[in-house]
């Protein structure tokens, strides 16, 4: 029997549990699952809740090593985590969210890991470094695109959560939609950061221009180009800033607010794990 | 045109400076330029940068040899316990000096300092403030088995680098030139976490099993096997305990090959040491 490999974080991950609404059943059919049965494949699903990008290539990497597998399908996640030595990972953006991280970091280990980082040092260490996340996040695609290819595995490619956006930017609103609900952590980082240093040299005006600077380097990046050619990634280039047609429809435009677990997790809910299949089968 | 590129950290960088001992010139060839002279190659790249992890090591030869025609590859590796942080950062979270803030501060403000445009004002011991060692230590340590992932990350770095170039038909060649994961990093951390008072024996034998975990799951690593056959990796599989060597082990308290005693970095006969290493292999 042939063998699908999906590999991707918390949008992927089959044993995926809501830390907003704890009471809730998520044990509806997670998109490789799906793919899985219409293409009549056995399914490796290594999606795991917090995956960075790094850890996704990685987790495929070391699987095809050992095993035989038919196809591989990748859902990347936001180029804003971090991995340490393959044993955890750190999202950053959420680590600013302090309080509300702690109170949902269910062991020891978890409410650790959130310590790692100094989140106002660490911004500003990211601030002068921010566009090297584009070149990184777009090497990570590289890099599995060419492990199926050497390897005779069809890869496909769509990016889940949106890959990035200037942290001390309000989350974005919806394109010709309703305002977001505002989102705690984003906001308390604005508050935290706009009474330190770099509130001289970044204000939320510019976090236009820091958006930006991060969308060129994207295209700057020598592998923007070689990926730029390839039909087997949906929804490429990601930002519809980049789309040359601007009713090219974003990910948030296709999956919708129905299709997410509630306003204040935006998880794909059963009809988003459909909808996310239906994508990567229209690519194969 | 030939051109050779050379990867590495502190022991490849062509700007080197030692923190130790200040007063030192070291402005001798480094090893990729002695090589190059060796092979007569008319080009030498030298992407080496004090503070180097082997994440950016590998990526940073990816980038380069993705836009350049690159004629040779030869790739010195770092301490495994560095993180890449985006490519933009190394993290040294944990050695011997980890524990100590004096020599941790300028660890951090050496790594700082090569950084274009940081301000000046913000580089006293930023690494510290950014990320706690403290905290990644317990994580990694903590139990008997996050810190075997650790050997397996390293051995992946050098298997994907060998692939790639390989893929684009460039001969690569691999050293180990810092230390590697070592014993002492258990008993270091057993010493200054635990606070507790451990007799030598306990000491041993906890460390002794942690080590030999560590190298059971860095020779039972897929990639160990496949590395294991080639003849491109001087002193595989590095680690002494498993009958291979590295620079570091080569130098270490040797004044011939050195800096000097407060530095371990080889100095210009360290550098020859090193080429001539390499030209063994090639």
């Amino acid at each position: 029997m042939k063998t699908l490999l999906a590999v991707g974080c918390s949008f992927t991950d089959e044993k995926f549990e809501s830390m907003v609404h704890p009471e809730l059943d998520c044990s509806w059919p997670k998109w490789p699952e799906v793919v899985g049965k219409k293409l009549g494949y056995n399914v490796v699903n290594l999606g795991k809740s917090g995956n960075s990008n790094d850890a996704i290539f990685k987790s495929a990497q070391d699987y095809i090593i050992d095993h035989k597998v038919d196809m591989i399908c990748a859902l990347w996640t936001q180029a804003t985590r971090l991995n340490i030595h393959d044993m955890f990972n750190i999202n950053w953006i959420h680590s600013f969210k302090r309080t509300r991280s702690h109170e949902l970091a269910r062991t020891i280990t978890d409410r650790t890991k959130l310590n790692v980082l100094n989140s106002k040092h660490f911004s500003q260490l990211l601030s002068w470094k921010h566009t090297a996340l584009a070149n990184e996040h777009l090497r990570n695609i590289y890099m599995l695109d060419q492990l199926g290819k050497y390897n005779n595995v069809p890869t496909y490619h769509a990016q889940g959560v949106r890959v990035y956006f200037p942290y001390w930017q309000e989350k974005p609103q919806k394109p010709g939609g309703d305002e977001r609900p505002k989102n705690d952590g984003w906001t308390s980082l604005y508050k935290l950061l706009s009474t330190e240093q770099l509130k001289s040299s970044y204000t939320n005006q510019q976090a236009d221009k820091v958006q930006k600077d991060f969308l060129k380097a994207m295209l700057d990046s020598q592998y923007f180009s070689i990926l730029d050619k390839q039909n087997n990634i949906w929804d490429w280039p990601f930002f519809p800033e980049l789309k040359l047609n601007s009713k090219d429809k974003s990910y948030e435009d296709v999956i919708g607010d129905e299709a997410c677990i509630s306003e204040k997790d935006s998880h794909p809910n059963a009809k988003g794990q459909q909808i996310l299949a239906s994508r990567f089968m229209g690519m194969i | 045109m030939k051109t050779l590129l050379a990867v590495g950290c502190s022991y490849t960088d062509q700007n080197f400076l030692s923190l130790e001992l200040p007063e030192v010139d070291c402005s001798f060839p480094k090893w990729p330029e002695v090589l190059g002279n060796m092979l007569e190659y008319d080009n030498v790249i030298n992407l080496g940068k004090c503070g180097n992890n082997n994440d950016s090591i590998q990526n940073q030869a990816q980038d380069y040899i993705m836009e350049n025609d690159v004629d040779m590859l030869c790739v010195l590796w770092s301490e495994p316990m560095r993180i890449n942080i985006h490519d933009s950062y190394s993290a040294l979270w944990y050695n011997d000096s980890s524990w100590n803030a004096n020599k941790k501060k300028r660890q951090a403000t050496r790594e700082a300092a090569s950084l274009a445009n940081f301000p000046e004002k913000w580089i006293d011991n930023w690494q510290k403030k950014s990320i706690d060692p403290e905290v990644i230590a317990k994580i990694m340590l903590h139990n008997d088995i996050n810190h075997l992932n650790i050997g397996i990350q390293f051995v992946r770095n050098i298997y994907n680098l060998d692939q790639i170039a390989k893929n684009k038909n460039i001969p690569i060649y691999h050293m180990q030139g810092a230390g590697l994961w070592k014993k002492h990093v258990y008993q270091s951390w057993l010493k200054h976490t635990l606070k507790l008072e451990l007799d030598d024996d306990t000491v041993y034998n906890k460390t002794h099993n942690k080590f030999r975990k560590f190298l059971t799951a860095f020779i039972q690593s897929p990639y160990f096997k496949i590395l294991d056959k080639q003849t491109n990796i001087y002193g595989w599989p590095f680690y002494q305990e498993l009958g291979g060597t590295s620079i570091a082990a080569e130098i270490y308290k040797n004044l011939k090959f050195t800096i000097g005693e407060l530095d371990g970095h080889p100095n210009a006969e360290g550098h020859q040491k090193i080429a001539s290493r390499f030209m063994g292999m090639i």
